[in-house]
């Protein structure tokens, strides 16, 4: 116990050393003392802890250790864009549940910011109706607990028609209680370099509005080369489609029995986890915004509007970048709580890792090691977010001039 | 259509919106131009959202009222019959709050939740708690009040026993909250006392234990302390479900509450700590005395969000078994005699966690605008 935080004067620390008390008075040798006492705590624990896990090992049948990540994993994954079976190894279903995890939270955070943009301008409205409309739904979604919303929208899709009365919303799209169905285009060779050309031209794109700013910044001419490389990017790939003879041949979903096959299919379970974690966080997100859009100086838009810019383009302009400035570091850890909320998709039985982790578990029983992959996991996710957050807060802080 | 001034938002500000000293148009008729019909686009969009809102609110009438069936002939006619099923909810209503607690013996978790929600409706006023006397008066009140709910859930006094993994439905939900954030109070408190301190080993062990926990989704933690506890326990060492659960709860939500109080720890002037240690108090003094009533203070919104999130939060026990609002909702969906009802059982807990949720955040904004003038609190 020792000197408060933050406050240790040169003068109190020399009172303290010099003063004829004794020894076990003094803040140096209480300080050590404390932290060899919490230390040992911390030590002691763990090891009453390992010697547990020592002791219930044999009596369990098992060993430490990750060779069962080779072992196949003989449990199906239903959902899952990168083909794993039950016959791929258990790292195989691990990583299908991580690419299922992501997937998930990217669709919802899609969702939700599009979603929340538009409930936080809405709230912003002069108008009355709209604003307290607005004010309803973030106070509904997020009062509500994000399970029970989950478990509403899985309910919901339970509810659409079966497969032989499909709703058809477009043509080829079929919606029915089994998921959606949509056709997929028949990949070929032509068609996969036309991607690779395109993911380059878009690296230029985005090089040349680097390098158009720049210009900008330097001579205060706008550069006309981003236009250039907008044109490639749109005629090389389509040019590469053309040459190469590729196919328009799609894939339909039909209706064969009692179910659709052919095309690709959105499962229930997906549209109820991406539908409800966005509608969840859009509340939070919504009022998030809405304080970001506050924080902007009203002289800022009086400036602008001066300068004769159009509404619309204040909004975009003006108002938005630097709202985005004190919006972007909490809608960041909004998210991220988002993903790591993702994990409740194993109560409507989306395969995300939880319940890849889950079944892992139940089929192996090497529930030490599981949590350790889990936890390092959704660790890791926290601790890059983090990171690349701290890099844009210091990327963007505001300069004075 | 005026051009003078835009809001933040890109609107234009009605000239009628800022009005004048002297020339302040009152009455419902300058409001509703004000608010609803300031120009065409806004006319346009209030009668489009009025249609909107007058159709949803309709068919929820409707669902709710005209075609819900009360009294049904059959229970297939109900579960078919387009409308809301409340004869389902009049079977299942004290299921669905209650849970497995015996029947017979329901009225004492009904009284249980009464005696708790006045207390905290009493402590909520800040008359009660202006004073120091009147501050221990309500301790002293809450321990009697706490007792007679544990004497009311568990039994004894002549009331029949009724064991813990009966508790079930509100009851478990309210308690998993209410117990689960006063123990994470506490551990917080140590925590944001750890980070900031000077001592290096201290510090680090509460960065890794904050850190570690924000890291992970809650429901990861639920399933560890369900399946790890066991293990890394001694064998004779049985720990009930209804214990672990409470235990990752704590563990979840105090590094949580952790941050909020660092936040309020950082808030506090440097010259309030030199200060504390110039009066010659030691540490423990300082921070009780001195900057943790400031501190606290600061952050008491922050503090009743958390509440709020752990009480939708407790929902999620229902992955390791348990049945709390969520989990007796659930069971009584599942009843094969009212196969395929979910709205009815889901509407009436979301009223449930909406009412209490949003009460909670309308408090913390009154105490937000209450603590903002120090001079009218006390």
């Amino acid at each position: 116990m020792t000197s408060s935080p933050d406050v240790t004067s040169p003068m109190s620390v020399r009172v303290a050393d010099v003063g004829s008390r004794a020894p076990w008075r003094r803040p140096w040798v209480r300080a050590v003392a404390f932290q060899t006492l919490a230390l040992l705590a911390v030590l002691a624990v763990s090891a009453f802890f390992v010697s547990n896990v020592r002791e219930y090992l044999p009596r369990a049948g098992l060993a430490l250790g990750w060779d069962f990540l080779g072992y196949p994993a003989r449990f199906e994954i239903d959902d899952n864009i990168i083909g794993a079976t039950a016959r791929d190894p258990v790292w195989k279903a691990f990583l299908a549940g991580t690419v299922n995890t992501i997937l998930v939270s990217v669709t919802a955070i899609v969702l939700c910011t599009i979603l929340a943009f538009v409930v936080a301008l809405c709230r912003m409205s002069s108008n009355w109706l709209l604003s307290h409309v607005a004010l309803v739904w973030i106070e509904t979604v997020r009062n509500i607990p994000l399970l029970l919303q989950l478990l509403f929208w899985y309910g919901l899709s339970t509810l659409f028609p079966l497969p032989r009365e499909a709703w058809q919303p477009a043509i080829g799209v079929f919606v029915t209680n089994r998921g959606i169905f949509y056709p997929t285009l028949q990949i070929t060779a032509a068609h996969q370099t036309a991607f690779v050309v395109l993911l380059a031209l878009i690296a230029l794109l985005v090089a040349t509005f680097v390098h158009g700013r720049r210009v900008r910044e330097r001579t205060g001419q706008p550069s006309r080369l981003p236009w250039v490389a907008l044109l490639l990017v749109i005629a090389a790939p389509v040019s590469v489609l053309w040459l190469g003879g590729a196919g328009w041949v799609f894939d339909a979903p039909t209706l064969r029995g009692f179910n659709f096959v052919g095309g690709s299919t959105v499962s229930p379970e997906f549209t109820a986890v991406a539908v409800g974690l966005a509608v969840y966080q859009s509340g939070f997100t919504a009022e998030t915004i809405r304080s970001g859009i506050l924080g902007v100086r009203l002289g800022q838009i009086e400036a602008a509007r001066s300068l004769g810019l159009k509404p619309l383009h204040v909004l975009w302009l003006v108002t938005v970048p630097q709202a985005l400035r004190i919006v972007i570091p909490p809608m960041t850890s909004q998210y991220l709580s988002l993903t790591k909320s993702s994990s409740l998709g194993v109560v409507v039985g989306y395969p995300e890792l939880m319940r890849v982790t889950t079944a892992v578990i139940s089929e192996t029983g090497r529930a030490i090691e599981c949590i350790g992959i889990i936890m390092g996991i959704y660790l890791s996710l926290s601790l890059l977010t983090s990171v690349t957050m701290g890099w844009y807060a210091r990327h963007t802080a505001y300069v004075d001039r | 259509m005026s051009h003078s001034a835009l809001n933040r938002i890109g609107e234009p500000v009605q000239p009628n919106a800022l009005p004048p000293p002297g020339h302040v148009r009152r009455g419902p008729r300058a409001w509703l131009q004000r608010n609803l019909f300031s120009n065409w686009v806004d006319t346009l969009v209030t009668l489009l959202l009025a249609a909107l809102v007058a159709r949803l609110l309709y068919r929820w009438v409707v669902w709710l009222f005209v075609s819900g069936t009360w009294h049904p002939a059959d229970i297939r006619t109900c579960i078919d019959g387009g409308g809301a099923c409340w004869a389902f909810l009049q079977d299942k209503w004290r299921l669905i709050l209650f849970g497995t607690f015996p029947y017979e013996q329901q009225w004492r978790a009904g009284l249980a939740l009464v005696l708790f929600l006045a207390a905290v409706v009493l402590s909520a006023v800040p008359a009660t708690w202006s004073t120091g006397e009147r501050r221990r008066w309500l301790m002293v009140g809450w321990l009697v009040v706490l007792g007679a709910i544990g004497v009311l859930l568990a039994g004894g006094f002549g009331l029949p026993r009724v064991e813990a993994r009966f508790w079930s439905g509100l009851p478990l939900t309210v308690m998993l909250a209410f117990v689960g954030m006063i123990a994470a109070f506490g551990l917080a408190l140590l925590l944001a006392l750890g980070r900031r301190s000077t001592m290096p080993v201290i510090r680090w062990i509460s960065i890794g234990y904050i850190e570690l926990v924000r890291g992970v989704p809650l429901i990861s933690l639920l399933f560890m302390a369900n399946i790890m506890l066991p293990i890394v326990l001694p064998r004779d060492l049985v720990i009930p479900n209804l214990m672990r659960a409470q235990l990752a709860f704590v563990l979840f939500f105090a590094a949580y509450m952790a941050e909020i109080i660092r936040g309020g720890l950082q808030a506090i002037p440097l010259g309030q700590y030199a200060a504390a240690k110039a009066l010659g108090l030691t540490y423990w003094q300082q921070m009780r005395v001195i900057i943790l009533p400031q501190a606290l203070r600061v952050v008491i919104p922050s503090l009743v969000n958390i509440f709020i999130a752990g009480f939708k939060d407790t929902s999620l026990v229902v992955y390791v078994g348990m049945s709390d609002l969520l989990g007796t909702a659930q069971a009584a969906k599942a009843d094969p005699k009212w196969y395929g009802l979910f709205m009815e059982a889901y509407v009436f807990i979301a009223a449930i966690y909406l009412i209490v949720c949003a009460t909670m955040s309308w408090y913390s904004r009154y105490l937000e605008r209450r603590l903002a003038n120090p001079e009218r609190g006390s």
